[in-house]
């Protein structure tokens, strides 16, 4: 058979598959219309195709749920940088809202240790140091810092502190299902001193590292292996990027040790528990002296590379390398020491809960049998049993009224003038406070601004008003009020008022545009002209008389 | 008149001063002596109680009387009165996260179920232990999630479908304020008010600043856990895990009881 036969057999092959519905054909990928002939792309295949992997492969479309969740991580960079001409307006073109915002991440991770994390002003300073480097003349640098933590720190974002979300789709019986997960970047949390300092999820790092969900010991070793290969071959430059994610995946590895050993601190006398951490530490202990190990090995190689190296720049790298490997080396030092002294804590813990006698069998396991399920619940189900909670915790309410003496001084109690917005607010939670509103103008500022209004008797120019506005004070908020009484002329509400204040004159503010624009040190615009108007009270118009002579 | 009548007004009367022990007042701790040997005064208090729609949990000699207001009567101190951010029909999760506060707190002052029965037993407990305690067991419901491919997370327009551990971790620890206060909505504080919500109710004392605010069991909170815990709350958790599918299908059953 020579190359034309071949050729022949193979379009008459195709012409047969094309000539075939597609639905007769087998869902088999040899039988499927093939998504690499480009003949065979035709809208009717993704039509006729009721399930979902005939698009691209069962296995593709399951992995659409994980592969979305993965980019969701980064949402919360990407909005920053999205915003931020909101968040800081043109001063802040020049920067990169994402290397800022993996920058503070970088800086709370590398700050981690077993039980610490990074102080929020430490990583507003390092933020808005990196922010300085972008824009030499960038005006408030640690506010940049300040937004951009905001933005990562679960829940800042918006008034409740609710996490980051996404959604993704799940596939099951019923089709497609989108479905809401939460996450988070940096938490916050509360040291013995009542100090507040941050950590990185495993999401953060995940985000840092770009890589999806694995297995971080084999994920240590692999890049261990890698980054002893890099240096042997003297790719310096790729080495120290190496070592980095190293030093990333044992934060990661920490991390997971810690919550281990912190979940099972909680089961001390339950069956298996003992031995369980036996293993876990043994294991870990095992894997982290061979990181240190094969680190130490890895030090000595570049150490010798640097020694021999020739020019002064791959004897810096060289150098660089061996400060982040030492890093590296010392926190699988000091989780080494941790995990020494995990298991005799354990123990201690566990003889001493086996001293208690065992309960008698009529009383509830309040975790197991209570607590437990309850989590496990969905919302709405726990929320019927934290009403009852709240009602069978307490004891009975005071009622209103119970006798003639309260109700003699309830009823020759001062009246208290409640807001038309709700009640009054509790007192005595001084240190339970929302996050409060930012005041930007106190009394004085207003009596400035109205002092600034009242002499606008004649028409006069917004800008001149700002001008002496500024003068009188420096801070600005005077003259962003008056810039906001008189935008706020456009409109004064002369329906209302007239309706409310019947009978009488009232001025009012009006303004109107002069047509060109001002710019002064905090307020630029269109100018307007202001001035004052008086609004005259309408004559009701006087009654008709049925009987007087109509001259037309 | 009945001295019975009398007498059953009069303690019932002791049942709106939750703090007060029948030590610190000569009538009230004549009257839960007498309680035991009395079944006219025992008839008595039902009776006005049920009239006033007020339940009575346990009259102890040295706690005095546990008492509780009915659903829907009119002595009920509802949620909202109380967390007046939580009285919005969808602030849920801040309901359901203050009783988780309150159920830890009970199993941290009673971790295994014959502390229950130990009369003398006084408790410690601070607010970061509760915060601790909570987060570790969400963690453990997450492991337990990722080890059987368990698919939770709720369905984008069904919010109230969302797993009660999941709204404990999706809210914050803890949330600095611009003026370096902490924040109301977080768990911590919120695990703060129900402390602070026990101490008023006189079911705790407040010792001392130390670890977020530290904590010691007065006798009612033992005696309360133990009159409701295996009763009312149970049989309402027992009526949840029936209506709703646990997590984990096999491994669940073995944890709930015969």
């Amino acid at each position: 058979m020579n190359e034309a036969d071949v050729e022949r057999l193979l379009a008459e092959a195709g012409q047969r598959a094309r000539e075939r519905p597609v639905a007769d054909r087998p869902f088999v990928p040899g039988g499927r219309a093939s998504l690499l002939d480009p003949d065979e792309l035709s809208a009717t295949i993704w039509d006729d195709g009721d399930d979902p992997a005939l698009l691209s492969g069962p296995a593709a479309v399951a992995s659409l749920g994980a592969r979305t969740r993965a980019v969701a991580y980064t949402r919360p960079l990407h909005e920053l940088e999205a915003n931020k001409g909101r968040l800081g307006g043109d001063a802040w073109a020049r920067l990169n809202l994402i290397e800022l915002g993996f920058h503070a991440i970088d800086v709370v991770a590398l700050r981690m240790d077993f039980d610490a994390g990074a102080r929020h002003d430490d990583v507003i300073a390092a933020v808005s140091a990196l922010a300085r480097l972008h824009d030499p003349h960038l005006p408030a640098a640690t506010r940049v810092g300040e937004r951009v933590l905001d933005g990562l720190i679960t829940g800042r974002s918006t008034t409740d502190a609710e996490a980051h979300q996404g959604s993704y789709g799940s596939w099951g019986p019923d089709g497609y299902v989108a479905k809401r997960f939460d996450y988070a970047l940096l938490t916050e949390h509360v040291d013995a001193d009542g100090g507040f300092y941050l950590r990185a999820t495993d999401a953060a790092i995940t985000v840092l590292i770009g890589a999806l969900e694995l297995d971080v010991e084999s994920a240590q070793i692999a890049a261990e292996l890698r980054l002893s290969e890099l240096v042997k071959r003297g790719l310096l430059t790729a080495a120290i990027e190496e070592a980095k994610r190293a030093g990333y995946r044992s934060i990661q590895y920490a991390e997971q040790l810690r919550r281990q050993l912190a979940d099972a601190r909680l089961y001390t006398t339950e069956p298996g528990t003992l031995a369980a951490v036996d293993t876990l530490v043994d294991h870990a202990l095992e894997h982290v002296i061979d990181r240190y190990r094969s680190e130490r090995s890895i030090i000595a190689n570049v150490t010798a590379t640097r020694d021999d190296a020739e020019e002064a720049r791959n004897r810096r790298r060289a150098n660089q390398l061996i400060s982040q490997l030492q890093d590296c080396e010392r926190r699988h030092q000091r989780l080494h020491k941790r995990l020494l002294r995990a298991r005799g804590d354990f123990r201690e813990l566990h003889a001493a809960q086996l001293a208690i006698p065992p309960a008698p069998p009529s009383r509830v396991d309040l975790e197991r049998q209570i607590l437990r399920p309850v989590l496990e619940t969905s919302l709405d189900g726990a929320d019927h049993l934290a009403r009852l909670l709240f009602r069978v915790g307490a004891s009975p309410a005071h009622p209103p009224m119970v006798d003639l003496g309260q109700l003699a001084t309830a009823l020759c109690a001062v009246p208290v003038d409640l807001d038309d917005l709700g009640t009054t607010v509790d007192d005595g939670q001084d240190d339970l406070v929302d996050a409060p509103a930012r005041l930007h103008f106190d009394d004085d500022c207003w009596d400035r601004a109205e002092g600034l209004l009242e002499v606008a008797g004649a028409p006069v120019r917004l800008s001149s008003l700002i001008e002496r506005a500024e003068a009188t004070d420096d801070s600005g908020a005077t003259a962003h009020l008056v810039a906001m009484l008189a935008a706020h002329a456009f409109d004064p509400g002369l329906a209302e008022r007239l309706r409310v204040e019947t009978g009488e004159d009232t001025a009012v503010r009006a303004v109107v545009r002069v047509g060109e624009s001002f710019k002064t040190a905090t307020i630029a615009g269109d100018d307007l002209l202001l001035s004052r108007a008086w609004l005259m009270a309408a004559q009701p118009p006087e009654p008709a008389d049925p009987w007087a002579f109509d001259g037309s | 008149m009945d001295p019975d009548v009398a007498d059953a007004a009069r303690l019932l009367r002791f049942g709106w001063q939750p703090r007060l022990l029948p030590g610190k007042d000569a009538e009230y701790l004549r009257l839960v002596r007498s309680w035991d040997s009395r079944p006219g005064l025992q008839a008595a208090v039902e009776t006005i109680a049920d009239g006033l729609g007020v339940w009575i949990v346990k009259v102890d000699p040295t706690v005095g009387i546990v008492c509780c207001a009915e659903a829907d009567g009119p002595f009920e101190l509802r949620t909202g009165d109380f967390l007046r951010q939580a009285r919005a029909e969808s602030q849920w999760s801040q309901r359901v996260i203050f009783a988780v506060a309150l159920l830890a707190t009970w199993r941290l002052c009673f971790p295994r179920p014959a502390h229950l029965d130990q009369l003398d037993r006084v408790a410690r407990v601070s607010a970061n232990e509760v915060m601790g305690y909570v987060d570790g067991l969400c963690d453990r419901l997450d492991e337990t999630v990722d080890a059987f491919e368990t698919d939770i997370d709720p369905p984008v327009d069904q919010p109230g479908l969302e797993r009660a551990w999941r709204a404990w971790q999706r809210r914050g620890r803890a949330a600095r304020t611009s003026d370096g206060r902490r924040s109301s909505r977080t768990t911590s504080a919120l695990v703060a008010r129900a402390l602070g919500w026990m101490v008023d109710q006189g079911l705790l004392d407040k010792v001392g600043d130390d670890d977020g605010g530290t904590y010691r069991t007065r006798p009612r909170l033992r005696v309360l856990v133990r009159e409701l815990a295996g009763t009312t709350v149970y049989e309402e958790v027992l009526a949840l895990a029936g209506a709703v599918e646990p997590a984990r299908a096999d491994a669940s059953s073995e944890d709930r009881p015969e």
